[in-house]
């Protein structure tokens, strides 16, 4: 007679690699590097399998519960390296003058580290209000994005987004940064 | 300066913080992060925290793997 967890293996295993399928597909959306997907994975793998020798009933409720053990993973993840003081993964977004397909000259870093520090100042200077959008921008999200994270509406977000890119060109041309600029 | 390299210069200056500092004093809990994706509290109060997020480089890729962690479970939780 097999046990209950060889019954429900393979139905848990289609769960988690289809929950699996779709973190590693938003992920990379997300700039997330391929440890951290897997990593997360493993970690809601590992926890589904202890709750199913726990005779909790998952495949109940299969959805539900990938939620809310997913979500706990993420957090106990991060909690857990924060604790070992690890750095995070630097978000795989393109930058840099390499992407351009340069090779860059000693002055043309100092310029660019210049040009960063610059830019780095001018978004301090940004009313609160307009800075968080501002720099959610320019991490790569996109206004729809900003407006669903805030929970805002599209005309706030795209009133508040222009204003602030706005002000932040401003800022820069004051600073001897014009559109030319690099 | 176009979008795009705003973009870029911004994504260089992200990495250079990282590379000169580690200190995560002001960072917020994992917590409050899980409370800026789920919408609870003002908006004043979480824009700047997502200012702060947004502008650190070890607080922005712990925020998208929460997001992403979200994202997959709406997914999954969606009547097929």
């Amino acid at each position: 007679m097999s046990r209950p967890s060889d019954q429900v293996s393979p139905a848990l295993e289609a769960i988690v690699a289809r929950f699996a399928e779709r973190v590693r597909y938003i992920g990379v959306q997300h700039g997330l590097t391929g440890s951290d997907v897997e990593d997360l994975v493993q970690e809601v793998r590992l926890r589904l399998w202890k709750a199913l020798e726990s005779g909790e009933k998952i495949l109940a409720a299969p959805a539900s519960y990938i939620h809310r053990t997913a979500v706990s993973a993420a957090l106990d993840l991060l909690r857990r390296r924060r604790a070992r003081r690890e750095t995070p993964a630097r978000l795989s977004r393109p930058s840099g003058l390499a992407r351009l397909g340069e090779v860059a000259s000693a002055d043309r870093m100092v310029e660019e580290l210049e040009l960063q520090e610059q830019v780095g100042r001018a978004i301090d200077t940004l009313i609160p209000a307009r800075r968080g959008v501002v720099r959610m921008y320019l991490a790569g999200y996109s206004r729809e994005e900003i407006a669903d994270v805030l929970g805002w509406t599209e005309p706030k977000t795209r009133n508040l987004l222009y204003r602030g890119l706005a002000d932040l060109r401003e800022k820069l041309t004051a600073m001897g940064i014009g559109p030319r600029a690099l | 300066m176009s979008d795009e390299r705003l973009r870029l210069t911004y994504d260089r200056l992200l990495a250079l913080r990282a590379e000169v500092t580690t200190d995560r004093q002001n960072c917020p809990s994992v917590e409050t992060m899980l409370a800026i994706l789920r919408r609870e509290g003002t908006d004043g109060p979480r824009v700047l925290m997502l200012d702060h997020v947004m502008g650190c480089p070890f607080c922005q890729p712990e925020f998208e793997l929460l997001r992403t962690v979200g994202r997959a479970s709406v997914a999954e939780t969606r009547p097929e």
